[in-house]
């Protein structure tokens, strides 16, 4: 890994790090109320006091960014983790003893690629209704097909390299060569996965909040809040900024850690 | 061998097509939710609960209704909008053209920013050039299309006034920054995977063969580099679709494009299910039979394409 990517790795694991960390304890924070209405000093722009403006009701921008991130980190971080586990699941069961269930696997794994559910995750959370929890089951029983695809071509990789066969030899059990011989070598490629499921749960999560369809409306979200601030476009160029900003930034960070832990992961194979 | 592979290729898009019929029913009707309090509202009695089961069939078995459904979709009949009270099928209709419209611009822009450009340069030999332009791509597709919708309008819009803030479907130039907008995606792919595939093919040992012959590395590259760089990037723009058509719903409501996309917007504001469910058919049966067209078109120049998945 060259010195500059290794730098720009690091800045991004410091900025997710950052966020992860100031949304978990977003709440003993010394943080104004994100909710408090101050309409005398609706609409200003960034300056001492409010740093990155107030919005159209006077609430601070930065806390409510803050407080947002709570709620959008735990969602992707939900449905990425369902997405990884489901995949590892499915996808290691699959290489792993082959066969009928490889089969059944691939059929659902092509159903799922040649349907575009994306499409349908808006018609989904518009009838069950929106919930932290129906969003990350949605986003995440759709979303596991990469993941299922990797996981299993690792896996049939690795039950052919000989410490494999060897345990096996050894008369292991399944579940013994499952997890203390594939788990292990899966590692590096589950926590690439996860970051790059998480780059897509955001971008659909945001997504679906800018259109309405996430937390209700006193709570902030990223998305929600990239709506307010097209609303406001002309008026106040700083909603809009920030919050694209920030999405963009964490989007990117997430990209550069994928970036890496996939370079990475090619070298230790060798 | 040909026509058996375009039967087959027509029997799968007829499977998909009633699979996606089926997910639609399923997620309208049978999913933990009550259609019927939901299109009533919370406010609705119990009477008017049961009498409106009745007349739409919802206290039927689920077979039924299922059955009826898909009878329904085979007449195009895609039921009411229950905000506006008309057909599905003519607000969809009227619509659909705005929508057709921006993603015939920007697989134009796409067809010139993701293929014409970076060839141009590979032939004109600027490496500077090719990393940079390559780089923009990158950057630009890092943010996802709401965020770019937003950040154009407010520079071009809101700062340098280039473009009305409001959206004129009249004039031409209006729709150049939504349709390269919806392109960045998969324009930095396709720039990505060009360049990639036409570097793994120089390096190739029939290249050098053909350098001792005596090409010109421009012969080269036409002659055997573009053929082999051409497909994967094709095929890379066909797996993304579902990405690029449901980034017309962003880009069609931040620069306020009345399609299909700000169709949908509407119907979630105010959950008109039954545009919802119309909506999710037309699009994501328009993504099936694009791509599968587009794959087509790859066996059609490549044969060993077929499947071919990556």
């Amino acid at each position: 890994m060259s010195n500059s990517r290794r730098v720009l790795a690091i800045l991004a694991s410091g900025w997710v790090a950052l966020l992860t960390l100031s949304s978990i304890f977003s709440t003993w924070l010394p943080l104004p109320d994100p909710l408090a209405v101050d309409l005398g000093r609706a609409l200003s722009p960034p300056g001492m006091g409010h740093w990155m403006g107030t919005d159209e009701l006077g609430r601070d921008l930065l806390v409510r960014l803050v407080t947002a991130a709570r709620a959008t980190l735990l969602i992707t971080a939900g449905a990425a983790a369902l997405n990884v586990a489901l995949g590892a699941l499915l996808g290691g069961a699959a290489g792993f003893f082959g066969g009928w269930l490889d089969d059944v696997l691939s059929f659902l794994v092509d159903l799922f690629w040649s349907v575009p559910f994306l499409v349908f995750v808006v018609l989904i959370i518009s009838v069950t209704g929106v919930s932290p929890l129906s969003l990350i089951l949605t986003i995440g029983l759709i979303n596991w097909v990469t993941a299922a695809r990797v996981v299993r071509a690792e896996t049939a990789r690795l039950r052919g390299l000989d410490f494999v066969r060897t345990a096996q030899a050894f008369g292991f059990s399944h579940a013994a060569v499952l997890t203390h011989e594939i788990l292990p070598n899966l590692r590096s490629t589950l926590m690439a996965l996860a970051a790059f499921s998480a780059i897509e749960v955001l971008t659909l999560e945001t997504g679906l909040a800018f259109l309405g369809l996430s937390l209700p409306a006193p709570a902030p979200t990223w998305g929600g809040l990239l709506a307010e601030g097209l609303t406001y476009l002309s008026a106040a160029w700083w909603m809009a900024v920030f919050t694209a900003g920030l999405i963009t930034l964490t989007l990117a960070s997430l990209q550069v850690l994928s970036r890496g832990i996939d370079a990475a992961r090619l070298l230790e194979r060798r | 061998m040909r026509w058996r592979a375009l039967r087959r290729t027509i029997l799968r898009l007829l499977a998909t097509m009633w699979l996606i019929v089926t997910i639609a029913f399923f997620c309208a009707y049978r999913l933990p939710g009550d259609p019927a309090r939901m299109i009533l509202g919370q406010k609705a009695t119990a009477e008017s609960l049961e009498d409106f089961r009745r007349k739409t069939g919802l206290d039927q078995p689920a077979a039924v209704q299922y059955l009826r459904f898909v009878e329904r979709v085979l007449r195009l009949d895609l039921g009411d909008s229950l905000v506006q009270r008309r057909p599905v099928v003519s607000l969809i209709a009227e619509r659909g053209g705005q929508t057709a419209t921006l993603v015939g611009v920007s697989l134009a822009v796409l067809a010139l920013c993701g293929l014409a450009v970076p060839i141009a340069i590979r032939l004109a030999r600027r490496q500077v050039f090719q990393v940079v332009y390559s780089s923009c791509w990158t950057a630009l597709a890092i943010a996802p299309p709401y965020v770019l919708s937003i950040v154009a309008l407010l520079c071009f819009a809101a700062w340098l006034g280039w473009i009305p803030v409001t959206f004129d479907p009249g004039r031409p130039a209006a729709w150049l920054l939504p349709a390269v907008v919806l392109a960045a995606y998969p324009a930095a792919i396709t720039v990505r995977l060009l360049n990639d595939q036409i570097e793994q093919t120089l390096q190739a040992p029939y290249v050098t063969a053909a350098r001792a012959y005596g090409y010109t590395e421009q012969g080269i590259l036409i002659r055997f580099a573009l053929p082999n760089a051409i497909t994967p990037a094709l095929a890379a723009f066909a797996n993304g679709m579902a990405f690029f058509v449901t980034g017309t719903f962003f880009v069609e409501v931040v620069f306020g494009i009345g399609g299909l996309g700000t169709l949908a917007y509407e119907a979630v504001r105010n959950k008109d299910v039954p545009v919802l469910v119309g909506l999710s058919i037309v699009f994501a049966g328009a993504i099936c039979a694009i791509s599968t067209g587009l794959q087509a078109l790859l066996f059609a120049l490549d044969p060993r394409s077929e499947g071919h998945r990556e």
